[in-house]
């Protein structure tokens, strides 16, 4: 993805990011224009999403073999589409001949994707299968078409906690090598199989701000007891602790992780055999750069941030089960109840994103001051994002 | 397509439905008919709308039938 950013690099001011990248004591948030600026958004998709492993939507999403979706992911059209071997591919949604979208809508193939406008088809692992006419009328092959070279252009990507992440640039380290560590963190919760509860799991809430404060919002416990008071009676701010990992994730946990949602004695099952730290414990990560994720003992949400422009994001929310039976009619009432619980919980904190993003326009604000003892999450997200930068701007 | 009048109705039913399935079907048997005749380019012509719709189906023994006919005589 190469994108002309000359004249929007020079927004950035080098001096700044190395304030970001301080300790958290003397350091400052990043600048102004991280924020409202959309020629810096541009490089932002370069910088910050090309160069990583960025979230592309939930497993679900494509269920059943054959299934495909289009996603257009920062200007970028995309296909998602799960193979015989029920494996997800992500492909460029972009036939190899004329450059026609292939894919219009999510729909259940018979694994062929083909285009709409000369029907050359291509199977689920991208490989061009016919070229229908291409020699001329009932010609179908020519020798200066090589299907092996014109299978759809791969874009790397791995799934994980029911989610398809991706690589745009196809440099980044093994998604397993890059998130080793929260792999290790959470490893009680890698290789389950995971039940996506289904329609009534999933909502998308549109945010008008950038992407980035969704992430900072998420990660902190700091503003719980002002913008959740409902969790107070329950969960106090000195339940929660932080989590650091510098150059990878952050976010908190609690240690007061008590589900009381029931419907008439029926409550979620939990996960087989983890350790006690779950009996009563839950960990809320933002894994750099776009998804929000919250384990608990019975159940998993993520949150994946769709940035449409500098300061509209779309938070696409899903709600994963830990046993097919949470799918059922059985559990239809409690699952409502949980989704309506997180769903309100999640707009609470709409008016304070949108809030900082509208406040980003005040032309003296220098990107904050951190609490060192409640803000290390924030600035840790923060430090990832001016690094990001740092490493785009030497190269 | 220029079907023999008996699968005309047939194949602008399918038509008007999207049903790719009849369509490949339809365009198979014109094929055949075609090849039977003798005019291979018409019979590959039909051949290839009925492979291609059949992949677009999932319709394997279609697809298949139209697939060794075009290759019988080269044209995949």
């Amino acid at each position: 993805m190469n994108i002309s950013i000359s004249s929007s690099e020079s927004l950035i001011d080098a001096k700044a990011l190395d304030r970001v990248t301080q300790a958290v004591e003397n350091a400052t948030g990043l600048p102004n224009p991280f924020y409202n600026d959309a020629g810096l958004f541009e490089i932002e998709k370069q910088a910050v999403f090309a160069k990583n492993w960025a979230c592309l939507g939930f497993a679900s999403d494509v269920p059943e073999v054959g299934s495909a979706k289009p996603i257009d992911f920062l200007g970028q059209p995309l296909v998602m589409i799960r193979d015989k071997d029920e494996g997800v591919n992500v492909f460029e949604n972009t036939c190899r001949h004329r450059g026609m979208i292939i894919v219009n809508e999510a729909k259940k193939t018979k694994g062929i994707l083909r285009c709409p406008y000369h029907s050359w088809c291509y199977d689920s692992k991208g490989k061009l299968r016919t070229t229908p006419h291409v020699g001329g009328a009932g010609h179908n092959t020519h020798e200066g078409i090589k299907k092996d070279e014109l299978s759809l252009n791969q874009i790397r990507s791995h799934e994980w906690l029911g989610l398809i992440f991706i690589n745009l640039d196809g440099q980044a380290e093994p998604f397993e090598t890059q998130h080793a560590t929260l792999l290790e963190q959470w490893a009680e919760f890698n290789n389950r199989p995971l039940y996506f509860g289904g329609e009534d799991s999933q909502f998308t809430l549109k945010v008008n701000c950038n992407w980035k404060l969704a992430v900072e919002n998420y990660c902190e416990s700091y503003h719980l007891p002002w913008i959740h008071p409902g969790l107070n009676s329950y969960s106090r701010l000195e339940d929660h602790y932080n989590i650091v990992e510098q150059h990878q994730y952050s976010g908190q946990g609690t240690v007061v992780y008590n589900p009381t949602l029931n419907d008439n004695g029926l409550t979620f099952p939990n996960f087989d055999g983890l350790s006690d730290k779950w009996d009563t414990g839950a960990e809320y990560i933002s894994l750099f750069p776009n998804v929000l994720l919250g384990v608990h003992r019975d159940h998993i949400f993520a949150i994946v941030l769709e940035p449409v422009t500098h300061d509209q994001t779309l938070e696409h929310v899903a709600i994963l089960y830990t046993s097919p039976d949470a799918q059922g009619e059985k559990f239809a009432n409690l699952r409502q109840q949980n989704t309506a619980m997180w769903r309100e919980i999640f707009e609470e904190d709409v008016f304070v994103v949108e809030g900082m993003q509208k406040g980003r326009n005040a032309a003296n604000f220098d990107g904050g001051k951190f609490s060192p003892i409640m803000d290390p999450p924030t600035h840790c997200f923060h430090e990832w994002v001016a690094n990001q930068f740092k490493n785009h701007l030497d190269k | 397509m220029a079907l023999q009048t008996d699968r005309q109705d047939e194949f602008q039913d399918a038509v008007e439905a999207h049903d790719c399935s009849a369509q490949a079907k339809c365009y198979l048997q014109e094929a055949q008919s075609m090849e039977s005749s003798g005019d291979i380019d018409s019979a590959c012509f039909n051949y290839t709308h009925a492979y291609v719709l059949a992949l677009d189906a999932g319709e394997k023994s279609i697809a298949q039938t139209a697939l060794k006919a075009l290759e019988k005589y080269g044209r995949e």
